[in-house]
C-alpha cells in the first residue's frame, strides 16, 4: 500500500487541509516541513483516524475531542469532521501457479459529528470505501476489512512512527518479557505468521473431529474404547497445554516483577549509599561547626577593632601630639619627672646633704638642715603630687605617642588583616555550606526504600518465578509422556480402524489433515527461522549503517540482532551484550528501531509507507545524514515530518530524493515564532509550497525561534 | 490482498511439495486446502465466521478425494490382480 | 598591675544624654548571643569612647550635656582594666585645653571628654548607618576613610 493523498475537514487544528504523498519510486520520500506545534502529530493521528477510526486516538478517543477547539458554534451546534485518504494498493493473487500483480487506487472517507460542548460527544463514525477507475468511483463493501489486511491494526506503531514512541520496541521501563512481545507481535503480523498461528489451532481441533468419528463407528468395540481414552487425552493434553502457557505467562509476569525491583534496588544503590552519606554529612556539619567557631573568633576580632588601643592612638594622633607637646615642655624644664621629694628624702635617710654637709639628726648642724628639708618637702608635697601624676602620664604613656606619631595607620593594617581573614573564613563556610546542603538534597532525593526490605521482595519474587520454572518444567515432561501415550493409542486406533469398513474414510481424513498441519508448521518454522534471519540481518546492517558514522557510539557498538525469543540485542566488543538504553545515545536509539522498522518492513515484501514524526531529532551531522539516506533506501514509501532543525544538513538528499516537498505552519505561532502575521482568524494549519529551502511570507520563522525550536 | 501473502504462499507451495503424493493430484489438493484455509482465517478476522466447521468440512473433503482415488487405485491394483 | 593601677576616674559616673540611649542599645553586644555585624561595640564603653575619640579627631567642640537629661551608661571604674583610656583621656584633656593642671581634676577631664562623646556620637552612628552593608561594615568604612583622608592631608 501507498498513501497517495489525504485530506482533513475540522479535525482539531486541520479545519481545511490537503496532503499529497510522493508515489515515485525514484523520489520515495515526502518531506513535510513543520516547526513545533504546528499540527505534525495531529496529522498522524488524522491518518490512523481515517485507516482505523477511534481505536487509533489515544485512550481510543474517550474523551478525545476531534472539531476545532475555536470552533463558531454560529456555525452550528455539531461538527461534521471527515478525513479522506487515497491509496494505492499492489496486490497478488494466484493463477494456478503465477503469481499475478495487480495496482488499484481506493479513497476512503470516515466522517463523524460532534457536539460543541465540553463532553465533545461524537456519533461513531462511519466508513466508505470507493475503488477509483477510470470512469469514477465504485463504491467498495467492507472497508474494514481491506485495511486490516493492508496495515494491520497492531502493525500501527511501525507505520506510523512518532519519533519517540517508536522506541517502545527497546526501552528499559518495562519488562524483557513485554518488549519481546512488542516485536513478537510486529514480527508474526507483519509476516503473516499470525494467520498460520491461527490455522495451526483449528486444523488441530479437525483432528479432535477425526477421532469422534472413530468413536463413532466403534459401537462397543474396542475402537470406541480406544477413541474415547484417545479423547479424555487429547483433553487433558488440551488442559495442560493451557496450565503450561499459564505458567509461562506466570514466570513471566514475576520475572518481569524481579526485574522492576532489580532495577530499584540498581537505582538506590546508584544513587548512594545511605550510611556514608550520613557520614559525609556528619563530617560536613561537623567541618560548619569548626569554621563557625573560627569566624566567630574573627567577628569578635573585627568588633576588636572598634575598641583597640590602634583606634584611638591613630584618631588622636593630632591631639596627642599637642599634649606630648606639653608634656615634653616640662620635661624640658626639668619639672617632671618629680624627682624633688624622693631626692631629698634620699638625703635625710643618708644623712649627707647634696652639697656634702651633714644631716645628722642631734647635730646641731645637721638637725637645722634636716628642719629645712623637710619644711621643702611639706611646701613641695602638693605640687608634686601633681607632677607625679604628669610624670606618670608622661613615661606611661609613650606608647600612645610612638604608635600614633607615625604617617602610617596601625588600625589600617589590622583592618585589613581581619578583614582577609574573615572573608577567608566566610569563603570557606559557604563553601561547606554548599557542600551540606548538596548532601542533604542528595541524601533527601534517595528513594525513601530500604534496600533489605526490596532484597527481601526481590527473593520472594524470585522465588515465585522458580516455582512457576519448575511447575513449567513438571508439565512439560506430563505432556511429553501424554503426546506419548496418545501417539501409542492413535496406533492403536489406526489398526483397528482399517480393520473397520468406514476406517478407511476415516483414514484418509486422518492423512490430509496431518499432512495440512505438516506443511502450516514447517511454513511456520521457515518463516520464523529464515525471515526472523533476514530481519535481524538487514537490522543489523542498516543499524550499522547509520551509526556507523558516529565515532562515539562506533566504537562501541559492534552488531544488533534480533534473537530466536523476539529480542533486540546490541552487541559491544568481545560479543559483550548492551543495555539500548543505557550504553547506546538517544540518536542511536533511535536509529535502532528505526532500522528495526524498516528491515521489518523490507523483508516482509509488504509495500507499505513509514509515517515518521521527527525522525532525525536528537542526532546531527553525518549519522542524521546517514540515517536519512538508509531510511529513503529501505522504505517503500518515505513521508517524514521534520523541523527546519532537522532538515539543516540534509538539504541535499532531499534536493535528491525528495518527491514532494511541502510546509505546515500554525497561525497561533506568530509573532513569538513566525515573522510575519499570517491574518488568520481562526487557530487552523495552513499548508504553503515552500520546499525545504525556501521561505515565503506566510512560513518564514524568526532565526532564532529556529535556534528555540530546536532546543 | 493480504499482507505479505506472496511470501507465505511461495513458502506453503515449497512446503508442499514435501508432502506424500498419496495419490494423483493429491499434493495439489492439499494446495489448495490450505490456501483455502487461509482465506477462511482472514475472513474470520474480518467478520466471524464458523471457521472449525469451514476448516472441517475443507478436510473432510479433501479426505473423500482421497479416499475415492484410493478406492480407485485399489479397485484397479485389485482388478491387475 | 592594670588592676591596680591608679584610676582618676573611679568614682565618676558617665552619663549621656537619653536620646543617645537607644544607639547604646542597638550597637552595643547584649549577651552572649549579640549579632556582631549588628552591633560592632563589645560594651558601652566602647561605643562611647570612640564617639570621645572621633569628635576630637574631628576637632568637634564639647557639647555641654548638663542641660540634656542624661541616662547613666557607665561608671569610671570600667577604665581600671584599661589604663591606656585613662592615659588617653588625660591627654585629650591636656590637649583639648593646653593645660597639664587639668590632671589633677578628675570630674573637669571627665565632664570634657563627655561633652566631647555627645559630640561624636551622632557622627559614629552616622557611621554606623551610612552605608550598604550591616553596621560594622559601614563603620570600619567610614573609619578607613577618616583615617586615610587625614593621613592624606
Amino acid at each position: 500500500m501507498k498513501l497517495l493523498r489525504a485530506e482533513f475537514q475540522n479535525f482539531r487544528l486541520l479545519r481545511d487541509l490537503e496532503l499529497d504523498f510522493s508515489c515515485d519510486p525514484n523520489r520515495k520520500l515526502t518531506v513535510i516541513r513543520a516547526a513545533n506545534e504546528s499540527g505534525k502529530t495531529t496529522v498522524l493521528h488524522g491518518l490512523q483516524w481515517a485507516l482505523y477510526g477511534d481505536s487509533a486516538l489515544p485512550d481510543k478517543g474517550n474523551g478525545f475531542r476531534l472539531h476545532p477547539i475555536d470552533w463558531d458554534v454560529s456555525d452550528g451546534r455539531r461538527v461534521p469532521i471527515t478525513a479522506t485518504v487515497e491509496f494505492e494498493v499492489t496486490s497478488h493473487r494466484q493463477a494456478g501457479k503465477e503469481l499475478r500483480e495487480t495496482r488499484r487506487r481506493y479513497r476512503l472517507v470516515r466522517s463523524a459529528f460532534e457536539d460543541v460542548d465540553s463532553a465533545a460527544r461524537r456519533s461513531a463514525s462511519t466508513v466508505k470505501l470507493f475503488a477509483l477507475n477510470d470512469s469514477g468511483a465504485t463504491p467498495v463493501n467492507a472497508p474494514e476489512s481491506l485495511i486490516n489486511d493492508e496495515l494491520p491494526p497492531e502493525l500501527r506503531d511501525v507505520f506510523f512512527t512518532d519519533g519517540d514512541r517508536a522506541l517502545s520496541f527497546i526501552e528499559a521501563d518495562v519488562a524483557l518479557s513485554t518488549k519481546r512481545g512488542r516485536v513478537q507481535r510486529a514480527i508474526r503480523s507483519l509476516l503473516g505468521l499470525g494467520v498460520i498461528d491461527d490455522a495451526i489451532r483449528h486444523v488441530n481441533k479437525a483432528a479432535a473431529e477425526v477421532n469422534r468419528k472413530a468413536k463413532r463407528i466403534g459401537a462397543d468395540s474396542e475402537l470406541k474404547e480406544v477413541a474415547s481414552r484417545l479423547e479424555i487425552q487429547e483433553r487433558q493434553r488440551e488442559k495442560l497445554e493451557l496450565d503450561l502457557e499459564d505458567a509461562k505467562q506466570q514466570f513471566a509476569s514475576f520475572d518481569e516483577k524481579v526485574n522492576v525491583v532489580d532495577r530499584k534496588i540498581e537505582a538506590t544503590l546508584q544513587k548512594g549509599d545511605r550510611e556514608k552519606l550520613a557520614t559525609d554529612l556528619e563530617r560536613a556539619q561537623k567541618e560548619i561547626g569548626r569554621l563557625n567557631k573560627q569566624l566567630s573568633v574573627a567577628n569578635k576580632e573585627h568588633s576588636g577593632l572598634f575598641r583597640s588601643q590602634s583606634i584611638a592612638t591613630d584618631l588622636l594622633a593630632p591631639m596627642f601630639t599637642a599634649a606630648f607637646g606639653k608634656l615634653e615642655e616640662l620635661h624640658d624644664q626639668g619639672k617632671i619627672p618629680s624627682t624633688t621629694i624622693p631626692v631629698l628624702h634620699d638625703r635625710l635617710d643618708a644623712e649627707v646633704c647634696i652639697c656634702g654637709e651633714t644631716l645628722k639628726p642631734g647635730q646641731p648642724e645637721g638637725d637645722t638642715r634636716r628642719a629645712h628639708i623637710q619644711k621643702l618637702i611639706k611646701d613641695n608635697q602638693r605640687a608634686d603630687e601633681i607632677r607625679e601624676v604628669i610624670t606618670d602620664l608622661y613615661y606611661s604613656a609613650k606608647p600612645l605617642q610612638g604608635e600614633g606619631s607615625g604617617t602610617s595607620s596601625i588600625w589600617l593594617e589590622e583592618y585589613a588583616s581581619v578583614v582577609e581573614r574573615r572573608d577567608d573564613i566566610q569563603e570557606l563556610r559557604d563553601e561547606a555550606g554548599r557542600k551540606l546542603r548538596a548532601l542533604e538534597n542528595q541524601l533527601d532525593s534517595l528513594p525513601d526504600t530500604d534496600i533489605q526490605g526490596l532484597r527481601a521482595t526481590r527473593n520472594q519474587y524470585k522465588s515465585q518465578r522458580d516455582n512457576y520454572l519448575t511447575k513449567q518444567s513438571t508439565i512439560e515432561t506430563q505432556l511429553a509422556s501424554l503426546k506419548r501415550d496418545i501417539e501409542d493409542l492413535e496406533a492403536k486406533r489406526d489398526r483397528l480402524l482399517k480393520e473397520q469398513k468406514r476406517g478407511t474414510r476415516i483414514l484418509a481424513e486422518r492423512d490430509v489433515i496431518q499432512d495440512v498441519m505438516k506443511v502450516l508448521r514447517s511454513a511456520y518454522e521457515r518463516i520464523t527461522n529464515e525471515e526472523l534471519g533476514k530481519v535481524s540481518e538487514l537490522m543489523n546492517h542498516i543499524f550499522l549503517e547509520k551509526i556507523g558514522a558516529d565515532p562515539e557510539q562506533g566504537a562501541i557498538i559492534r552488531r544488533a540482532e534480533i534473537s530466536q525469543e523476539f529480542d533486540i540485542i546490541v552487541y559491544g566488543p568481545r560479543d559483550r551484550t548492551l543495555n539500548p538504553d543505557r550504553d547506546l545515545n538517544g540518536a542511536s536509539r533511535r536509529a535502532l528501531t528505526l532500522a528495526f522498522i524498516l528491515a521489518l518492513t523490507k523483508v516482509s515484501q509488504v509495500e507499505a509507507p513509514n509515517v515518521i514524526d521527527t525522525p532525525l531529532g536528537m542526532t546531527s551531522g553525518f549519522v542524521k545524514r546517514s540515517i536519512l539516506r538508509t531510511a529513503v533506501r529501505e522504505s517503500a514509501q518515505l513521508i517524514l515530518f521534520l523541523t527546519q532543525d532537522e532538515i539543516a544538513g540534509c538539504e541535499e538528499i532531499i534536493d535528491k530524493v525528495g518527491g514532494k516537498i511541502f510546509t505546515l505552519t500554525n497561525p497561533a505561532l506568530y509573532p513569538k515564532i513566525l515573522v510575519n502575521d499570517p491574518g488568520v482568524a481562526d487557530r487552523k494549519v495552513l499548508r504553503c509550497e515552500c520546499n525545504h529551502r525556501e521561505d515565503c511570507r506566510l512560513c518564514q520563522l524568526h532565526s532564532d525561534a529556529q535556534v528555540e525550536l530546536a532546543s | 490482498m493480504p499482507l505479505n501473502d506472496r511470501r507465505i504462499i511461495s513458502i506453503i507451495l515449497e512446503q508442499c511439495e514435501e508432502v506424500e503424493e498419496r495419490c494423483d493430484g493429491y499434493r495439489n489438493e492439499i494446495v489448495n486446502v490450505i490456501s483455502d484455509i487461509l482465506e477462511y482465517e482472514r475472513a474470520h478476522r474480518v467478520s466471524a465466521t464458523n471457521i472449525q466447521k469451514q476448516i472441517n468440512e475443507k478436510c473432510d473433503a479433501t479426505a473423500q478425494f482421497l479416499t475415492t482415488h484410493r478406492e480407485q487405485r485399489d479397485g484397479t491394483e485389485e482388478s491387475d490382480l | 598591675m592594670a588592676d591596680r593601677y591608679f584610676n582618676p576616674f573611679q568614682a565618676i559616673d558617665i552619663n549621656v544624654p537619653v536620646q543617645f540611649h537607644e544607639a547604646f542599645e542597638r550597637y552595643c553586644q547584649r549577651g552572649a548571643n549579640a549579632v556582631i555585624d549588628q552591633s560592632p561595640f563589645p560594651r558601652m564603653v566602647d561605643l562611647w569612647f570612640l564617639s570621645v575619640c572621633v569628635a576630637a579627631r574631628l576637632k568637634l567642640e564639647p557639647a555641654d550635656v548638663v542641660k540634656s537629661k542624661t541616662v547613666k551608661i557607665i561608671d569610671g571604674s570600667i577604665f581600671s582594666s584599661d589604663p591606656w583610656r585613662i592615659h588617653t583621656l588625660m591627654l585629650i584633656a591636656i590637649g583639648n585645653t593646653g593645660d597639664v593642671q587639668i590632671v589633677s581634676e578628675p570630674r573637669k577631664m571627665m565632664t570634657l571628654a563627655n561633652g566631647l562623646a555627645v559630640a561624636g556620637l551622632p557622627k559614629v552612628v552616622e557611621m554606623l548607618k551610612d552605608g550598604d552593608a550591616e553596621p560594622i561594615w559601614n563603620l570600619s568604612d567610614a573609619m578607613d576613610t577618616l583615617l586615610r583622608k587625614e593621613q592624606v592631608a
